[in-house]
């Protein structure tokens, strides 16, 4: 189902490039089972070291043992000018942290250290877990924010977001006025365009791209006059020099060049808060927030945005207290300061941790509030949930998943409260949600017999109060919703299961119902308290093997009766960005309009209509009400088509202002007349055949002051 | 693959010769773009087989051996790397026995070079992993890093090789840069 993998978007030189490397290793191979055999055969494969890891019990009773030893020998040899009490082991006295605030972090450090020591298992062990984690990672970032659906028939397109009142990035914003627009150049610099939507002229664009670091920005949030950058980049040296992050400066063959940053991740995230100039053709940099860890999700609720970053390190020895410093995670508010490090006492320990960190930060958008961060050692991971309330993070834990939920309060965050919860992944963000105080949460365990896949409730203090029973054994969860008092789950083996469970009583979820239909929904949008809109694919009832995209609207006002009340299948190879990213989703309310990209592989019939094979840079126009779905037609750019490899004219979102569609690529904007669905103008916001050089201003916005973008007058 | 593993799992060799006829090439090619040295690459690789054969039969099959294994292979690595940082400094003959293999054969000796001298490890594993057709998200998976990492890591250690090098042009080009490369020596 997947159409492009990452490697069809590669340029000549990538190819060539690649040939030669890989043909650089084909003429120094020197393979010869023989040797291995004798290898084996002479009993050495015997002879290796036995992991010390997760699994092997007695080792793990054995570790504080360890950990004491070493901390004995250690204490006596290294730490006699720390004065710290030798007989002090793992557990810290209130003493010892006086003298040193990270005695805990340090400890655990050293048990990670200590572990991984020459261990070829031994971050090997975790790696079901961290599989899983990509998996999620991926769902969870490509599924998070986009374009959609408006509440209370608002004049404009807003993000579809899980829960109304909390904002989530995305590639495009729109104010009513404006769009915002995050796409690429022609060389893959980003570049940020906002457009004046009634006119189609450009106010401004920008390469965001920094010249001496590796610097993403990912997503996106504007309330108001006030733009929100996220993304991650690469840690840059105090003083504003930025880190050789090449062996340039190196010598050859020289250690730190071969082994470059294997041991510790170099990677930050980063928040730039500006205020905008009212014609939107410059802006002021207001505050700007930089951590450690890779950027995994942010959330803006109430003029606070909330970033959450993951960091990985290996440790692979026990560490002595004074190198301590190099493995905590870091933070500075200003692009020229110094990195400092978080005190120890906003570095909280998960339980058997693991060598990763979790950063969460509150940064206000407005006004002098400080920026607060927190962060969890022990665990990351990238799926997050918020309510206006609380923000929970599901990490991935030495014996499975936990949650982490970090109270919202004021502009700050709370210490996280973490609890076990059974299982090893969640499909998406929108596995998980807050009702009536508590979080419930569906997850999928992998046992010897198979996937099980169950749904969680657990209260306030992250304790797991209710289960459902387990939802369709051995069959793969494709997404959830979670609508008050009921979940709805689809899961997917050869026909689609959409399970009712009623939530009325926590402590014990009812599975109500279950609808047995081809195909699967991949996204469920609540139409009304009664009404489900699904997207996803079709399926043959006998093989299971997935055709063509699907919309289907379902009625669930009788819980225990759920039925599929009208569809609309592609014959064909048809798929959309809706199917895995929320936010591509768009339905305009008081229109009954659901729009969505499309993308045709092979020619495909929906409806009376005929889709052609190659078709990019696609919309669908659908009528979607209680009573049925009714294909109202497509835009396509008529551009698309046009190159060859990649055109980047694939629509990635649609918005609205008004009675007018805007659907938005990499490469172009269109307006189109909702009512007759013309195309009304399209605008180019780069041309990737002859990049305009007046489209280029200096590599980064503005540090300083307002300094005005490139402007086009209307 | 997920059935060799099990089956070398049991003891079968066979199979872990299926395995290591498979995926010699890739475990090869991924040690030595981290290592740069053919020689240790060779015996890394060997020893990533063994560990392989002994790990086997705790191996849980989850459609991700590739990964698996490349994993094991990144970890003998660091652990190499880490023995020889205690022992002495890396050999730094190790990265012109592969330039000295430039033969007229080779298309884009520039860029490899480049790519050798100019790249630190991880992003050299990267663009091997990438060369070897794994897509991202098995790179995050045998790199431990988000996926989003990766795709950034790749595409701005393109973009940096495209900078210094240009787009791989004609003759001109190639020799003005490899001036500048005898020059920063």
């Amino acid at each position: 189902m997947k159409r492009k993998n990452d490697r069809d978007q590669m340029n000549p030189m990538e190819e060539k490039l690649l040939r030669s490397l890989d043909r650089t290793a084909k003429e120094h191979e020197k393979r010869d089972f023989g040797e291995l055999y004798a290898r084996i055969e002479a009993g050495e494969a015997e002879n290796i070291k036995e992991p010390k890891w997760r699994g092997m019990k007695l080792l793990l009773t054995a570790a504080c043992t360890v950990v004491l030893l070493v901390a004995l020998v250690f204490g006596a040899v290294r730490l006699q000018n720390t004065k710290l009490p030798v007989s002090d082991s793992t557990q810290g006295s209130p003493e010892s942290q006086t003298a040193q605030p990270y005695y805990d972090v340090w400890q655990a450090l050293r048990e990670i250290g200590e572990k991984n020591d020459g261990a070829v298992y031994g971050t090997l062990d975790e790696m079901a877990e961290e599989v899983m984690e990509a998996d999620t990672g991926a769902v969870a970032r490509d599924a998070a924010p986009a374009a959609g659906t408006s509440e209370g028939g608002a004049n404009h397109g807003e993000t579809n977001v899980q829960v109304q009142g909390v904002d989530e990035a995305d590639m495009i914003k729109n104010d009513g006025e404006y769009l915002y627009v995050l796409g690429y150049d022609g060389d893959g610099g980003r570049l940020l365009s906002i457009i004046h939507a009634e006119s189609m002229t450009l106010r401004c664009q920008q390469l965001l791209d920094e010249e001496d670091r590796y610097f993403y920005v990912s997503e996106m949030y504007v309330t108001g006059d006030i733009l929100v950058l996220v993304g991650s980049a690469t840690k840059a040296e105090p003083g504003g020099e930025p880190e050789e992050s090449s062996g340039v400066t190196k010598k050859v063959g020289e250690d730190t060049a071969v082994c470059g940053n294997f041991y510790m991740d170099d990677g930050t995230s980063f928040a730039k808060v500006f205020r905008l100039t009212e014609d939107r053709t410059g802006c002021e940099l207001l505050r700007y927030h930089e951590q450690s860890g890779a950027y995994s999700s942010s959330r803006m609720v109430d003029g606070t945005l909330y970033l959450v970053s993951s960091q990985y390190f290996y440790i692979m020895e026990a560490i002595a207290y004074d190198d301590v410093q190099e493995y905590l995670p870091f933070v500075r508010d200003a692009a020229d300061a110094a990195y400092t490090t978080l005190p120890a006492d906003c570095i909280d320990i998960t339980k058997n941790p693991r060598d990763q960190y979790t950063q969460v930060s509150a940064i206000p958008l407005i006004g002098d509030g400080e920026t607060v961060t927190r962060s969890v050692m022990g665990s990351s991971g990238d799926t997050v949930y918020s309510s206006t309330r609380n923000l929970y993070v599901m990490v991935y834990g030495a014996e499975g998943l936990q949650a982490m939920r970090f109270a919202l309060e004021q502009g700050g965050i709370s210490e996280p409260v973490t609890g076990d919860v059974p299982g090893d992944m969640l499909n998406n963000q929108f596995s998980m949600d807050e009702y009536d105080g508590y979080f419930r949460v569906v997850t999928t365990k992998w046992t010897d017999d198979g996937q099980v896949n169950r749904l969680y409730v657990l209260d306030g203090n992250m304790a797991v109060v209710g289960e459902s029973d387990d939802l369709a054994p051995g069959e793969t969860v494709y997404s959830v919703r979670f609508m008050g008092d009921m979940a709805y789950v689809v899961t997917f083996m050869q026909v689609d299961p959409l399970f009712a469970i009623d939530l009325s009583d926590p402590e014990n979820p009812e599975i109500k119902g279950q609808l047995k239909i081809p195909g699967f929904s991949t996204y469920m949008h609540p139409l009304d308290a009664d009404t489900l809109i699904g997207v996803g694919y079709d399926a043959d009832e006998e093989t299971g093997m997935s055709g063509g995209l699907k919309i289907s609207l379902f009625d669930v006002s009788d819980p225990l009766n759920p039925r599929e009340t009208d569809k609309l299948v592609a014959n064909g190879g048809v798929s959309s960005a809706a199917t895995y990213d929320h936010k591509a989703f768009t339905y305009i309310v008081d229109q009954n309009l659901l729009i969505m990209p499309i993308y045709v592989y092979s020619s495909a019939q929906l409806d009376d209509k005929t889709l052609t094979e190659n078709l990019s840079g696609g919309a669908l126009i659908l009528q979607v009400t209680k009573d049925g779905i009714r294909l109202r037609g497509t835009v396509i750019d008529p551009k698309a088509g046009e190159e060859d490899y990649y055109s980047g004219r694939d629509i990635q979102r649609t918005t609205y202002i008004g009675g007018t569609l805007y659907t938005v690529s990499e490469r172009s904007v269109m307006a189109v007349d909702l009512e007759t669905l013309t195309l009304q103008s399209q605008l180019d916001l780069y041309d990737a055949a002859e990049p305009s050089e007046e489209f280029r201003t200096e590599p980064s916005l503005p540090e300083e002051k307002i300094e005005p973008f490139v402007t086009y007058d209307g | 693959m997920e059935d060799l593993l099990v089956k070398t799992g049991q003891g079968d060799m066979r199979a872990l010769k299926s395995l290591y006829e498979s995926m010699y090439s890739d475990v090869f090619a991924f040690t030595l773009s981290i290592l740069r040295d053919p020689v240790a690459a060779a015996d890394l690789t060997q020893d990533t087989f063994l560990r392989v054969y002994e790990g086997a039969p705790r191996y849980q099959s989850r459609g991700q051996g590739k990964a698996w294994i490349l994993r094991i292979s990144k970890n003998i690595c660091l652990n190499y790397l880490k023995k020889q940082k205690r022992v002495s400094a890396v050999e730094p003959k190790v990265m012109e026995s592969l330039i000295g293999q430039e033969d007229a054969d080779m298309e884009t000796p520039v860029l490899l070079r480049a790519l050798m001298q100019e790249l630190e490890a991880k992003d050299r594993a990267l663009l091997m992993l990438h060369a070897k057709g794994y897509i991202h998200k098995e790179i995050a998976t045998i790199m431990g890093m988000p996926e989003g990492t990766v795709r950034w890591r790749y595409s701005k250690a393109l973009k940096r090789l495209q900078k210094l090098y240009g787009p791989a042009e004609p003759e001109s080009g190639m020799r003005e840069q490899e001036d500048s490369y005898e020059a920063k020596e």
